[in-house]
């Protein structure tokens, strides 16, 4: 299970990220764009559900709350430092799905008992794609969450996020995790959309 | 057809004219598909939790699990399936099924 996380690089816009990701197949996208005024996030918001709605692929925007709400986004995706999740769900209500980031398998307790739908569990190695990194988690961590997830008896899906790339799937997905968030591996192919067909390729059983 | 006429020369003679008796030779597997139609149960896993499910495509499950219409997304064995595509998907045993939704039933 495959969500890509929008970004920009030289050759390709916000949108354009999407498009080819889209085209790839994937059909569970999340627009990220920090440090960016909601003014400026709207129009492309509004452009990006379009794309997504055409082809039935779920759409989530990052930290945007009102603006999920606003524009009827399948959901919302929260970092550390966004807002809570259990202050996102009532202004949301249960009609929209909650992501929330996670480090330690603390926070996707404490995400899972704020009422989140899905954990993004990260980073697995370090990248420069997010700026103010908790500690990597290499396979080992993931492991080690995933089964104090089963302890716990919390059964929500989790993605795995942070630097990974097409070669590193296979062994994450052993760990356990439930999917694969992919951002810069994408856009920094020399053709994004067949690295897209090729890594959803990978996760088929 | 080959099968029909296979069930028939199988009969002894003197019988293959009697459709009852053909009837009763393949009868215990059609009688059992008949009491078991609708108690059909296979397991699947849903959100990594051994599930027991009578539906056989994603959109039957959505109703027995009675899915809202908003905020939700599907994957079968990692692939992320469009709602529009629900119907024409079908779920076979042991599928590894992810919802993730909004309302956390369970």
């Amino acid at each position: 299970m495959l969500q890509f996380i929008s970004h920009y690089t030289e050759r390709y816009s916000y949108l354009d990220s999407i498009r080819l990701a889209l085209e790839g197949g994937c059909r569970w996208i999340q627009l990220r764009m920090k440090d960016t005024p909601d003014e400026e996030v709207r129009p492309v918001a509004i452009e990006a559900l379009q794309m997504c709605r055409d082809v039935g692929a779920t759409f989530i925007i990052d930290d945007r709350v009102e603006l999920v709400k606003e524009l009827g986004a399948d959901g919302v995706h929260l970092g550390k430092n966004d807002m809570p999740i259990s202050e996102a769900r009532k202004v949301l209500g249960s009609a929209f799905i909650i992501g929330g980031t996670a480090n330690t398998f603390e926070d996707v307790k404490a995400h899972y008992e704020a009422s989140a739908n899905y954990i993004g569990c990260g980073p697995f190695r370090f990248t420069t794609t997010k700026k103010n990194l908790s500690p990597v988690l290499g396979l080992e961590g993931y492991r080690h969450i995933v089964e104090q997830m089963e302890e716990a008896n919390i059964h929500l899906p989790i993605v795995a996020i942070g630097g990974i790339t097409a070669e590193d799937i296979p062994a994450i997905m052993q760990t356990g995790v439930t999917g694969i968030a992919l951002s810069g591996t994408i856009l920094h192919a020399e053709k994004p959309i067949d690295e897209m067909k090729k890594i959803i390729n990978i996760t088929k059983p | 057809m080959p099968a029909q006429g296979k069930v028939t020369s199988d009969l002894p003679h003197g019988k293959n004219k009697q459709p009852r008796v053909v009837n009763d030779s393949v009868c215990p597997t059609i009688r059992g598909c008949f009491i078991y139609t609708l108690f059909i149960y296979m397991d699947i896993n849903i959100n990594s939790k051994k599930t027991s499910i009578t539906s056989t495509n994603l959109q039957e499950l959505a109703q027995e699990m009675s899915l809202p219409e908003k905020g939700v997304a599907v994957a079968i064995n990692n692939q992320m399936i469009p709602r529009t595509e629900w119907a024409n998907t079908p779920i076979a045993e042991g599928a590894d099924v992810i919802i993730i939704k909004a309302a956390c039933g369970g």
